[in-house]
Formats: C-alpha cells, sequence, structure tokens
C-alpha cells in the first residue's frame, strides 16, 4: 500500500473511475463553452450587422435629401427629417462643413451650435461612410455617420446614434436561458455518469473481487455477471479460465499425489527388504541375496519412475524443439531391434509393415519415445507366442503409424483413461511387467506436442490397437 | 523680532497661494495637454500630449502651446496647424485668450479651421485660469465660431454627451372601465442622468400596447407647467381634470408616476392654479405622495 504523502491522490489520478469521470467533465465543459459562447455571439453578431444597415441606410437616405438644399438650415433638416420619418428612437445630429451643429432631433437637451469634433463626425466630413456599434449588457449602441455631399466636397455631416435597449435585453434572456439549459444539461448529464459509474464500477468490483479470489486459491468461484457487454466477456472468459486452472490444479494435485503414493511404494518394499535384512539373526547368505535382489529390482523401479516423471517435466517445461524431417520406418526399425531381445524372452514376434518411405517433421527423440513405448507395452501385456505388428501407411496427407498386439487387451471402461498419469488398469501385472504407469501419458504428452493424434481400440482378452496420426512430411510439399 | 514674524506670518499663505512654479522646487511638474491629431486614413480622431510649459498662465506660456502644437512628438501623430498658417499673436485678457492666425487661415477648408481653432481652443481651455477662447486671423473673427468664444461646453469630443441613459420607469394608467389603475413598466431612454417629471408626464402620454388602457393625461396641452420646488415637492399644474372618481384616479395615475421614479416626495396638483377641489375631485388638495391600494 501506498503510504506516500501524496499516495491517495496519486491512486486517485491513476484510477479508471476518475480518469472516465474526469474526460467526461472536461467533454461536457467543452460543450456548455460552446453552447453559452457561439450561439450568444451570433445573435451579437446578427444584430450588430442588422443596426449596421439599419442606420447606414437612414442616414445615407438623409445626407442624400439634404444634398438637394443649397444652404443646410436647422429648419430644412427638420422638415426633412419628418418628412422622411427616419427618427425612431434615434437621436440625429446634422452639422455643416466646419462640424458645428446645425440641428439636433433631442428636445431636451439640444446641442445646436456647438463644435461637434466626433471621430465619426471628422471622418465623415471628411468624406467617409462610417459605423461603430458597442454592445454592452444594458444595450447596443450604435452610430452610423455620413457627408452631405456637394459635387465632391462635403457640406456637412449626418449623424445618427441609437441606443437599443431591447434586442439587449433578448440577449440577456437569450443567455439566460441557455444557461439554465447548461445547468439542467448539468445536473441530468452529472447525474446520468453517476449512474453509470456507479454500475461500472460495481461491475468492475465484481471481476476484481473475482481476480482476488482466485488469487487467494479459491480455484471454485465463478464471477455471476449479467449482460452483454465487454465486462460480461470478460467475465464468462475469467470463469473459463478459472475453471481450466481449477481442473489443472486438480489434476496436479492428483499427479502429486499419484506420484507420492507410487515413489512411497517402491520405498516401503526397499525400507522392508532391509529392515528384514538387519533384524534377522543369522540371516542367510542366500536369503540375503534375494532380499537384495528384490531391494534392486525396487531400485531400478524408483529409476523408471524418476526418469519418466522427469521426461513429463521436461515435456511440461521445454519449449518446442525445431522439427526436422524424421524417417517414421527407421525409428520402428531401431526400436524393434532394442526390444527383440525382451520381446524374445516373452516368446512374442514383432512384424513391421511398411509401404514405402514415410518422413514426418517432428522432434526425433519425441518421435522415438512414442514408438518406443508403444511397442514395449504391446511387448510387455502380450501373451506368450503372441505378435506386435508394426504399420506405417500413407493416408492422403497423414502418415499413420499402427502398433497392434494380440495381448491382453484393455476393457472398454478404462479406454478412456489409459493417458492419464499413473493410470494403470491392472496394478498387480504392471507391478509385475515393471511398469510405471506413465508410459502412455508420455506417449500421449509427446503426440500433442508433435502435432499428431492418437486412438485406441481393444477388446479385453484379444489385443488392442494404437493408431497414430501426423501430418506427413514431404520436401517441397505439403507438410513442410 | 515682532516685525519678522509678522512679516513671516504674513508671507507664508502667500507663499501657499502661488503656483507651483515659484516655490523653489523649479517650473510646474504637471503637463498641459497638447491637441493633435491622429494620423491615418482610417481612424482620425484628436488626441493629447503632455508638455511641460513654464509659466503656461501667461502670455508667453500660452503661446509656448500653441508653438508646440506644430510639432507632435509622438509618431501616429499629427500637427492640427497647417505649416502654412504661422501663429502671430497671443493675448490675454482676464480669462478670455486670443490666439490671432495669418491670413492663410482663410484659405483652409472649413473641416481643416474647426480642427485648428478647436485643438486650439481645447489646448488653452486647459490651462488654468482661461475660461475662454477666440480665434482670429489677421485679426478678424473667424469661423467656425466667428465672434463667438470657445469654451469647454461648447466643443464636443465624443458622443459620450449626446450618449441616450436607458432607465426602467413604471407608469400608472387608468383601466378602461374608470374603476383603478394598472403599472405599466416601460424603458425609456433620455439625454438627461435621470428621468424628469416632464419627461414621466411626456411618457404617460403614449399610450402603452395592452388594449383597455387610458393616459391620465388627455393630451399634451393638459400640463400648464410643472415645476419642483425647493423643498423637492413637485408642482403640476393642469389645464383641466375631470370631475369625481374620474378625477380622482387622474390625480392618483400622476402622483403615483411621478412619486415612483424621479425622487419626487410629494406632488402638488392644481387645475388652472385651483386646487382639485374646485373641479369637483375631493381629497387630492395639497401635498400628495404615493397612493398604493387602488391597483387593478
Amino acid at each position: 500500500m501506498d503510504k506516500s504523502r501524496f499516495g491517495w491522490l496519486r491512486r486517485l489520478l491513476s484510477s479508471l473511475r476518475f480518469r472516465i469521470s474526469a474526460a467526461f467533465v472536461v467533454l461536457l465543459a467543452a460543450v456548455l463553452v460552446i453552447i453559452n459562447y457561439y450561439p450568444v455571439q451570433l445573435m451579437r453578431e446578427q444584430v450588430i450587422t442588422t443596426k449596421e444597415t439599419e442606420l447606414s441606410s437612414a442616414a445615407t437616405t438623409l445626407a442624400a435629401a439634404l444634398e438637394g438644399y443649397t444652404e443646410l438650415t436647422e429648419d430644412n433638416v427638420y422638415n426633412t427629417v419628418r418628412l422622411l420619418d427616419v427618427m425612431r428612437e434615434r437621436r440625429i445630429l446634422v452639422t455643416d462643413a466646419g462640424g458645428i451643429v446645425i440641428y439636433d432631433s433631442s428636445q431636451t437637451a439640444a446641442v445646436v451650435g456647438r463644435l461637434a469634433l466626433f471621430p465619426e463626425v471628422i471622418a465623415a466630413l471628411s468624406g467617409r461612410d462610417v459605423f461603430r456599434c458597442r454592445y454592452s449588457e444594458t444595450g447596443f449602441e450604435s452610430c452610423a455617420a455620413v457627408p452631405v455631399m456637394r459635387g465632391s466636397k462635403a457640406a456637412g455631416a449626418v449623424y445618427f446614434y441609437d441606443y437599443d435597449t431591447e434586442q439587449a435585453a433578448r440577449l440577456r434572456e437569450t443567455q439566460g436561458d441557455l444557461r439554465n439549459l447548461s445547468a439542467v444539461l448539468t445536473v441530468v448529464s452529472s447525474l446520468g455518469i453517476a449512474v453509470f459509474m456507479l454500475i461500472f464500477s460495481r461491475r468492475l468490483g465484481l471481476l476484481l473481487r473475482g481476480v482476488k479470489r482466485v488469487g487467494q486459491g479459491e480455484y471454485s468461484y465463478k464471477i455471476q455477471m449479467r449482460g452483454e457487454d465487454e465486462l460480461s466477456a470478460i467475465g464468462s472468459e475469467f470463469n473459463v479460465l478459472t475453471g481450466q486452472i481449477q481442473k489443472n490444479e486438480e489434476q496436479r494435485r492428483q499427479f502429486v499425489s499419484d506420484a507420492s503414493h507410487e515413489l512411497k511404494t517402491p520405498l516401503a518394499s526397499i525400507r522392508l527388504l532391509s529392515d528384514s535384512i538387519l533384524q534377522t539373526e543369522n540371516i542367510s547368505r542366500e536369503d540375503v541375496r534375494e532380499f537384495l535382489i528384490d531391494i534392486n529390482e525396487e531400485i531400478e523401479r524408483l529409476t523408471r519412475i524418476s526418469e519418466s516423471l522427469l521426461d513429463l517435466t521436461r515435456l511440461d517445461a521445454m519449449p518446442p524443439a525445431r522439427p526436422v524431417p524424421c524417417d517414421v520406418d527407421a525409428t520402428v526399425s531401431k526400436c524393434a531391434e532394442l526390444l527383440r531381445g525382451s520381446a524374445g524372452q516373452y516368446e512374442v514376434r514383432i512384424e513391421q509393415h511398411s509401404s514405402g518411405a514415410h518422413f514426418i517433421l517432428a522432434d526425433p527423440d519425441g518421435l522415438y519415445q512414442v514408438i518406443f513405448n508403444l511397442m514395449e507395452n504391446a511387448v510387455k501385456y502380450n501373451r506368450r507366442g503372441g505378435s506386435v505388428v508394426v504399420e506405417v501407411s500413407e493416408d492422403k496427407d497423414m502418415t499413420v503409424l499402427c502398433v497392434r498386439d494380440t495381448g491382453i487387451g484393455i476393457p472398454q471402461e478404462h479406454l478412456n483413461n489409459i493417458f492419464r498419469r499413473f493410470y494403470r488398469v491392472d496394478k498387480t501385472r504392471s507391478r509385475a511387467t515393471g511398469g510405471t504407469g506413465l508410459g502412455l501419458a508420455i506417449v500421449d504428452e509427446w503426440v500433442k506436442n508433435l502435432g499428431g493424434r492418437i486412438e485406441v481400440k481393444s477388446e479385453y482378452g484379444r489385443g488392442s490397437e494404437f493408431i497414430v496420426r501426423f501430418v506427413s512430411y514431404r520436401k517441397g510439399g505439403a507438410g513442410q | 523680532m515682532k516685525k519678522r514674524c509678522l512679516a513671516l506670518m504674513l508671507l507664508i499663505p502667500l507663499l501657499a497661494a502661488c503656483p507651483a512654479d515659484m516655490t523653489e522646487d523649479g517650473p510646474q511638474q504637471t503637463g498641459t495637454k497638447v491637441f493633435f491629431i491622429s494620423a491615418g486614413e482610417q481612424e482620425r480622431q484628436l488626441v493629447t500630449e503632455s508638455i511641460l510649459i513654464e509659466e503656461p498662465c501667461s502670455v508667453a506660456g500660452l503661446q509656448a502651446l500653441v508653438e508646440s502644437m506644430y510639432q507632435p512628438r509622438q509618431p501616429g501623430h499629427e500637427s492640427l496647424i497647417p505649416s502654412q498658417v504661422t501663429l502671430q499673436n497671443v493675448t490675454l485678457s482676464g480669462a478670455v485668450a486670443t490666439v490671432d492666425f495669418s491670413g492663410e487661415y482663410q484659405n483652409l477648408t472649413a473641416l481643416e479651421q474647426s480642427l485648428l481653432s478647436g485643438g486650439v481652443a481645447l489646448t488653452l481651455l486647459g490651462v488654468d485660469g482661461v475660461d475662454y477662447v477666440r480665434v482670429t486671423s489677421d485679426g478678424a473673427f473667424q469661423p467656425p465660431m466667428d465672434e463667438r468664444y470657445y469654451s469647454t461646453d461648447r466643443i464636443l469630443l465624443s458622443s459620450s454627451v449626446i450618449a441616450l441613459n436607458a432607465f426602467d420607469v413604471t407608469l400608472y394608467f387608468i383601466t378602461e372601465d374608470g374603476e383603478g389603475l394598472s403599472a405599466v413598466q416601460r424603458t425609456i431612454k433620455i439625454t438627461e442622468e435621470y428621468p424628469s417629471p416632464r419627461t414621466l408626464l411626456t411618457e404617460l402620454l403614449t399610450l402603452p400596447e395592452e388594449s383597455g388602457l387610458r393616459s391620465p393625461l388627455p393630451d399634451t396641452a393638459a400640463v400648464s407647467s410643472c415645476r419642483v420646488d425647493e423643498n423637492g415637492v413637485c408642482r403640476v399644474d393642469l389645464t383641466a381634470l375631470e370631475s369625481g372618481q374620474a378625477g380622482r384616479l387622474q390625480v392618483e395615475a400622476l402622483v403615483n408616476t411621478l412619486c415612483g421614479d424621479s425622487g419626487i416626495e410629494a406632488v402638488v396638483v392644481t387645475v388652472g392654479g385651483q386646487p382639485p377641489s374646485s373641479a369637483g375631485v375631493d381629497g387630492c388638495d395639497g401635498e400628495l405622495t404615493f397612493f398604493g391600494d387602488n391597483l387593478q
């Protein structure tokens, strides 16, 4: 547990829930900023554009009407303003060529006779049209100035001033509505994300809890998660995985138990025999020799079991060796030669049949182990005077190895278990023949490693047939 | 010893009243704003530069100020005085400064003349002791002001002077059935700093868009006079008033409107100089304040 000063902060910042929530908050904030800014901005610009059109148009109309007069006087301007009806709620100033105000539409605070040196009036008297608009929360303050031209010179200037509070009020109302909408959106979205995070956290918590419990050894624990989303899929896969782990764990326990038992048995025998030697007074030399022979046999048995266990362990742990082309027939011949001696002891005949050369891509040691173990079993569990027939043939793209014997056969109820480690159909007979119960388990592991398949057919009392299929190797063709 | 003390006692107030340039610290520390015009085609407006002049409130000081207007110091500024127009003379008589330019002044366009004379006037009006400025050319008064004086309130530099102020006011109208009053909120835009009683009464002449209301003032001639006395009491004299309840409602509407937003404490309504009772309206004589319980 991180006990540093800011450990809690670090945990918070790295948590998935925080990141999702933070991403949502950032996204929501961006949306709210856009909602609250752009529509209002657009509205404001639209109002300003409209104001420019209206005010400039009105000023231009008045200026054009005044151009007809030879002299600009207050009466001329007053009559023209009334005629054109451009007053509205605006303030209108008209100046002469020098900027002196000759007309003011205001009745209460008229500035007639004063010198108007506004920047807009200066610009208009210089011959340019000007429009300005300034927005504040209380209103749109606009002004437009247009020259009254006489020939190519400005004979005066028309200045329109407008202060629109209604549009500003509408804009404020819109801003208020948008703010309310934003508030509602924030509340609803926050509630939504809170509910989502709650559900998400709960489901995530289920997964985490499951992982923790399995990590503590509770392999039978299953995650109960409903729904069809990715989390449910993870839960389902997790359950499959833990099921497999549980199965492997059970097999491991069973294997350890079996291995312990198998190792304990010869050790117990050795102890018994050595105790007998030590505790028997005046034991004869022949008895000692007999006991020692038995002890030796048990030691050899222990050795075989240890070697087989080692082989199996290596198979479990080692990475697959680089396969090379292997001659199946040659390997069969080699194994047959090695077993001829023990076969002869049991008066068992070994026959080899082959329909040509057969190659597969395999680990040579693995192929040898498979063929040797199958042929050894066929010899060991045969009848006196029986036979072992080994056939290597081709079936489409597969090389088929068939080891058939005329031995005691395997009862049907045992067929599914014979490839399990330490499984023996008849323990007594296996002990007698020196079997460890690991031979077929080793064959099964190697066949899987080499990418093949093995099946067994057997009739109790008549014999068994082991059929192994490998992908054939053809130089430059299929199987390469 | 006593004479010295007395002299010192007389000297100290004199020293305190003197302009700063007469102190041992030397010339005046704060500058005088001198007017120029911003350069460029688009935005031309009057701008200022602060210039330190010794004894600005003197003929020499005023002359120096006007002469400084020929040469702006900051980039982007142009002189308001064309180079061909020369300064001939500056006089100071009391609080009136007269500036005389050469005859080339008369060859300038009307706008150039206004900018020149306006700029010179604004510059000199910024000096303490100068309240009025006159501009002449070869001794003769020139447009735009001719013989009139330039003063600070005669030159408008920005539209803030004519800007409108918006106020939300409450106007009281009479319901169509004549049974009571109806308050109407309205935004008015005026040049004054606050709505005057006259402004509010003028607004009462404009009926609101809602139907079913009557103005308490039948026409523009209904108000003979409207003034606020020194006690803050508004005295409104009407030409006519309806009798009975109708007249009372008229008075109530006027009083409520005036007492609401214009800062008036009380209203005295008269009809042709006589109290409302002479027109058959009882209970409305004397000073009246806000009627608050007759709204519908």
